[in-house]
């Protein structure tokens, strides 16, 4: 079938390169080029030793968004024809990657000018891993189904723990399936644009796509997070993903010299032909009760739609001001049936208390009759009135108001609770408003000088800051003292900050009255801390600037340096923050710096790096190009235990106490390195080298902030203070992540004739990866050792942690793959993943084409 | 206290779109007062000056009378341009302007061909030639400001994509159009360009290099970023800067197309769009909370990955707050959407926790 395909294509375009005579061209100059040939690829997967099979490199990380394998290719193909029959048109035809998931194409016919009708199509594969397995099988759309065999070994073991890991080593892991979870988008745009006169423009455009394939996705079946030997179940599933997206727009444009007026309507039309993902409990098949649900039931995402309708225009108004307008409504709807609160039989305590939970009946609604409406606009008005002087002010506003309907709901967390109390939907909106004025003063030719100040009104319902305004200053300059160097700077000032802060969730729990960060008397335990804060809310300060240089001494050489940093600042003394530091140690003994709230402290990036080109001569040039990215964020936050009984955080044990205050910095560079020459020999030979190392790495450093010697041993004497960050509640580093991509190529090109020209062309890419998340990830990751001494389970070893009351505990042994490694949490012991990763691959690329320009 | 917003005000917009109309009305009337009318030979021509040396002529400074019918008057026409200038004639020819100028002109403007962009050529041709004798150049070593070069190219490109040019911020930066574009003849990429970059088949010839080399050339940051090892498909050549961003200006904030981050990132990922049973605040407002489009070292382009970028945020109580060790189902694999997994939102009925 292939071979077959292949021809089809080798004819078509053997018919489409003859007749640009036949078509009556007026003249024989090149009409396109084809560029066809084969590619051989070899390498391998590595750095997981560990796993039953050797991962392909096809569904590697190397193929994560293109397909790249042995064989025949078309790897582009261009064709153009003007005046076409003696008429103004012309026809177009371009291809890249023909014949494989991840081609493109491009048609258009059109008469420059007039019309301009196109067709595109283009294909996007998506492959989420190659280390992944599972039992599980879909007998039908979204209902994944477990043998029923294994599910009664399985509900059958001793759940203490000495024959469950066993069976699931011996009977699981070495019969399940590979699976490679994956999309692929195949997308068709058809667009339509019709000049009706020099003055009046209608166009059109419709879109459709569908994504098909799977994604993994978590599933937990408990009310807790986690799925113990005695509590609560999990599985990792893969998703099946089959959407359609639908788009389509139409609009009028009317411009005249100094006036223009556009409008048009978008649709956009999303479905998903799967609506419900169901599966089997491995852990159960008879017996189900509220905490052991035989089955789990997911919503996947709903059918929704969008109508926007836009209006703009753009006007002079006498010979020195330019007036824009633009407004955009919009309408989101969403009314797919609901799901059940559960599938689980056994749970009947639904609506009233006393309904059965897994009957639609029970439901307040039988949908959402979700109802979202959007309006943005904007008004800018600008004009150049003084000489070199432009001014400007701009006023945006955008409103986001879901108007869904408010109902009560009892939900079932996990299929496995009895339902909470009564609980609320709460439909979010917000309104921004944002007003900038600018002027700019341009000095001097290709050069300038802007300042202006913004203004920005944010308006939320239903969040903790209700009301917040952020005042931003800027000023940037672009000089060119001299015409081979061109210097630019920006600088930006920004100072956010709410009206108030409230969390609803800090609040006394007997009486609702809200706790602020600064009480001191309401010893309650509150739902949430009192000082955090939520970094998209938060005070902050934001200062950002941009610098670069670029130097052209003469034509040949260019050399460009830059350099940049965005740094984000939460933690503010005072305003909605506390007025007095949060640090529980205090004066010499204080071990980090003062913190006036809880949560982000810091976001903060900056970016470096120089290129530059040189044309030695017309034959040889050469290019360099390095640049570093660094991203730094730190965060302070506190571990907390509810209080029981009518205890308060003053008569417990470190239930809620700035001693048991936790950081964590999170530190992630990138450095790109980039060298490489090209050579033009004798007009006929060209030759390239290039080589690229993007080498990035990340690192999540955790610690304690406060003093380990209070009460360290539980149980203690009552004690407020109690250190609680020990053994498993440790706050300890992470194992470094590993990010390196190398790439070297090499390509020639020799011009045959005028219209042949093979190429040869070699890559070699590396990529490795080392990922404390992801490379130790096994199907099963319970690490339960057996009760007496036997062997570890494979892929993790025990004990986690050998110090069950220090606050640095050691790792325990590693596990034998990846040193520095532990593995598992007994905490999954009845949780069965796919075991996703994407390992490290090398693979050297062998291309030979040859270019056929007719 | 969770605040409700104050109700928001209609004064503003209503008072926005009423002066609108009146200036648009104004401006209307106003240009069909001056305006004779229209001969197929009429150029709305700049105001070229004709003494010696070219002047630093304004771009508002508009021709008011009516140009000369051929190549009479100050326009030599393009045959005479391309007398001497022949090779750049046969490149420009085909271009797509050239197609257009030189081949199938729909208007005045663009029946002027060569002149329609550096102005009337009779002075430069009676001087036997010389730059200083063309009223309009384009490039580096031109005398006009980049104010008049941009008003040439605006003469035609004022409408669809380039509306909101005037007072965008590359418009404000001093970038001219031929900064980016060129005219003269077809993109023409080096061999290590083409290896190294890839973009999204297009029919747009008229850029000096490729996406996204040709906006790496000033926004160099995202050099860096582009190579990050959780990327969109940019590297692979289906998605590029102009698939979010319209470098030409718009309405909305960064230039984006949409109207909002979220509709932005939505066009692309519309299941995600909502409105849900349970919505996450965060995600509402703007995607860019937890995600970095452009690049990012963190699974699923997250800024900072899980469980801290949950943490930044959750601190109530229980597992929310614990640092959670290296072994922690909490933390390896999808860390907290191991089982809060539509954390974008659900529509379950029992997802008030996205669990469901």
């Amino acid at each position: 079938m292939r071979k077959t395909t292949e021809l089809a294509v080798l004819a078509v375009l053997t018919f489409l390169l003859c007749p640009g005579r036949i078509l009556g061209q007026e003249d024989a100059s090149d009409h396109g080029s084809v560029e066809f040939g084969v590619r051989l690829d070899s390498g391998d997967v590595y750095g997981r030793p560990d796993l039953p099979n050797q991962p392909a490199l096809s569904t590697s990380q190397f193929n994560e968004y293109q397909d790249v394998r042995d064989g025949f290719y078309v790897r582009r193909f261009n064709v153009k024809f003007d005046n076409i029959l003696g008429t103004k048109d012309y026809i177009s035809l371009k291809s890249g990657n023909t014949l494989y998931r991840d081609q493109s194409y491009l048609a258009t016919f059109g008469n420059y000018g007039k019309f301009k009708l196109q067709f595109r199509y283009d294909e996007i594969p998506h492959i989420y891993s190659n280390t992944t397995s599972t039992l599980f099988a879909q007998t039908s759309p979204g209902v994944y189904s477990y043998p029923a065999l294994i599910r009664q070994q399985l509900q059958a073991a001793v759940p203490v723990g000495t024959s469950l890991p066993a069976i699931i080593e011996t009977q699981v892991v070495p019969q399940s399936g590979g699976i490679t979870p994956q999309i692929i988008r195949k997308a068709g745009t058809i667009s339509f644009g019709y000049n009706l006169t020099p003055h009046w423009n209608v166009n059109a455009m419709y879109f459709r796509e569908s994504q098909k394939g799977s994604r993994p996705i978590g599933l937990i079946m408990n009310s807790s997070p986690s799925a113990t030997t005695s509590s609560g179940y999990g599985v990792e599933l893969p998703e099946p993903i089959n959407y359609f997206n639908n788009l389509v727009h139409a609009g009028v444009e009317y411009g005249r010299q100094s006036f223009v007026v556009e409008g048009g309507y978008t649709g956009s039309f999303f479905q998903n032909n799967i609506h419900a993902l169901t599966w089997d409990n491995p852990f159960r098949l008879t017996n189900e009760t509220i905490t052991t649900p035989l089955t789990g039931s997911m919503a996947l995402y709903p059918d929704n739609h969008a109508n926007y309708l836009n209006f703009a225009a753009g006007t002079d108004i006498g010979k020195y001001l330019h007036v824009t307008a633009s407004i955009n409504p919009g309408w989101l709807k969403q009314s797919e049936a609901f799901l059940p609160y559960t599938t689980n039989t056994a749970i009947n305590t639904c609506g009233t208390g006393a309904q059965a939970c897994n009957s639609v009946a029970v439901l307040p609604a039988a949908n959402l009759g979700g109802d979202t409406q959007t309006l943005a606009m904007n008004y800018t008005i600008s004009t150049s009135a003084w000489k070199n002087i432009t001014l400007k002010a701009n006023y945006r506003q955008y409103d986001y108001n879901d108007n869904t309907p408010v109902r009560t709901w009892t939900p079932v967390q996990g299929d496995a609770a009895a339902p909470a109390a009564g609980t609320t939907n709460t439909p979010y909106g917000f309104n921004r408003k944002d007003l900038e004025i600018s002027a700019v003063w341009f000095f001097a030719k290709k050069s300038s000088v802007k300042a202006g100040y913004e203004g920005l009104w944010m308006d939320r319902t239903d969040r903790d800051v209700s009301h917040s305004l952020e005042n931003s200053f800027f000023v940037s300059g672009d000089w060119t003292p001299i015409r081979s160097v061109l210097v630019r700077l920006s600088y930006r000032h920004s100072d956010r900050t709410p009206d108030s802060y409230q969390d609803d969730q800090a609040s006394n729990p007997t009486t609702g009255a809200d706790v602020t960060c600064t009480n001191t008397i309401d010893t309650s335990f509150t739902g949430d801390q009192r000082c955090h804060r939520r970094f998209d809310e938060a005070a902050r300060l934001q200062n950002r600037g941009d610098a670069l240089l670029q130097y052209t001494p003469f034509d040949k050489l260019t050399l460009s340096a830059f350099g940049g940093t965005l740094q984000n600042n939460y933690n503010i003394a005072g305003g909605v923050n506390s007025p007095t530091p949060l640090n529980f140690l205090t004066g010499a003994a204080v071990t980090t710096d003062l913190y006036y709230l809880y949560g982000l402290q810091k976001d903060i990036s900056y970016n470096y790096g120089f290129d530059g080109d040189y044309a030695l001569s017309p034959h040889v040039s050469l290019f360099a190009e390095y640049s570093r990215e660094h991203y730094y964020t730190r965060m302070i936050t506190r571990y907390r235990t509810p209080t029981s009984g009518v205890q308060t955080i003053l008569t417990c044990n470190g239930c809620d106490t700035a001693n048991n205050d936790w950081e964590s910095t999170t530190h992630d560079p990138v450095d790109v390195y980039s060298v490489g020459v090209d050579l033009y020999l004798s007009k006929k030979a060209y030759l390239t080298a290039y080589y690229t190392l993007s080498a990035g790495k990340g690192n999540v450093d955790s610690r304690y902030l406060g003093d380990p010697t209070i009460a360290p041993v539980l149980p203690a004497t009552t004690n407020p203070n109690t250190f609680l960050l020990i053994g498993t509640n440790a706050a300890t580093p992470y194992p470094e992540t590993v990010d390196r991509n190398h790439e070297v190529g090499v390509i020639f090109k020799y011009k045959l004739t005028d219209r042949l020209t093979p190429r040869i062309e070699y890559r070699y890419q590396q990529w490795d990866n080392k990922d404390y998340q992801t490379t130790v990830m096994t199907p099963y990751m319970g690490c339960v050792s057996p009760a007496t001494p036997g062997a570890p389970v494979l892929g993790c070893t025990s004990p986690i942690l050998n110090s069950a009351t220090s606050p640095t505990p050691l790792p325990g042994a590693a596990s034998p793959f990846y040193p520095g490694f532990v593995v598992g949490d007994p905490s999954s012991a009845r949780y069965l993943f796919l075991g996703v990763d994407q390992p490290s691959y090398h693979v050297h690329i062998v291309t030979a084409t040859l270019e056929y320009r007719f | 206290m969770r605040g409700t917003a104050p109700p928001r005000s209609v004064f503003i917009p209503l008072l926005g779109i009423v002066l609108f109309f009146f200036a648009a009305v104004y401006s209307f009337a106003r240009q069909e007062a001056v305006q004779e009318p229209a001969r197929p030979d009429q150029a709305k021509s700049l105001s070229y000056s004709t003494a010696a040396g070219p002047q630093a002529a304004t771009a508002q400074e508009k021709s008011k009378g009516p140009a000369p019918k051929g190549p009479t008057g100050d326009y030599v026409g393009s045959d005479t341009c391309i007398t001497c200038h022949s090779d750049q004639g046969h490149r420009f020819k085909n271009t797509v302007m050239g197609k257009v100028m030189l081949g199938n002109p729909h208007t005045p403007e663009e029946a002027r061909g060569c002149e329609g962009c550096h102005g009337p050529g009779r002075l430069h041709v009676e001087a036997g030639g010389g730059k200083d004798t063309i009223p309009m150049r384009f490039g580096k070593d031109s005398p006009n400001s980049v104010a008049e070069q941009n008003a040439v190219c605006m003469d035609c490109h004022s409408r669809g994509t380039h509306m909101f040019w005037k007072g965008s911020p590359h418009e404000s930066r001093g970038i001219a159009c031929v900064d980016c574009h060129q005219v003269k003849q077809g993109l023409k990429v080096s061999l290590s360009s083409d290896a190294r970059y890839n973009a999204p088949l297009s029919d747009n010839r008229g850029v000096k290099l490729t996406q996204p080399e040709l906006c790496l050339q000033c926004h160099q940051m995202r050099r860096a970023q582009l190579q990050r090892s959780s990327h969109m498909p940019y590297r692979e050549g289906k998605v590029t800067c102009t698939s979010c961003h319209n470098p030409h200006g718009t309405p909305n904030p960064k230039q984006l197309i949409q109207s909002s981050t979220n509709e932005n990132c939505i066009s692309c990922h519309t299941e995600r769009r909502g409105p849900f049973l349970w919505e996450h605040p965060p995600v509402v407002e703007n995607c860019a909370n937890c995600h970095e489009p452009h690049g990012s070292n963190n699974p699923q382009l997250l800024k900072v990955r899980m469980p801290r970028v949950c943490d930044d945020c959750h601190d109530s109580s229980r597992h929310p707050t614990q640092a959670q060790p290296l072994s922690s189902i909490k933390n390896f694999n999808r860390g907290c959407t191991n089982c809060h997994s539509y954390i974008h939102g659900s529509n379950h009925p029992s997802g008030s926790a996205f669990l469901r």
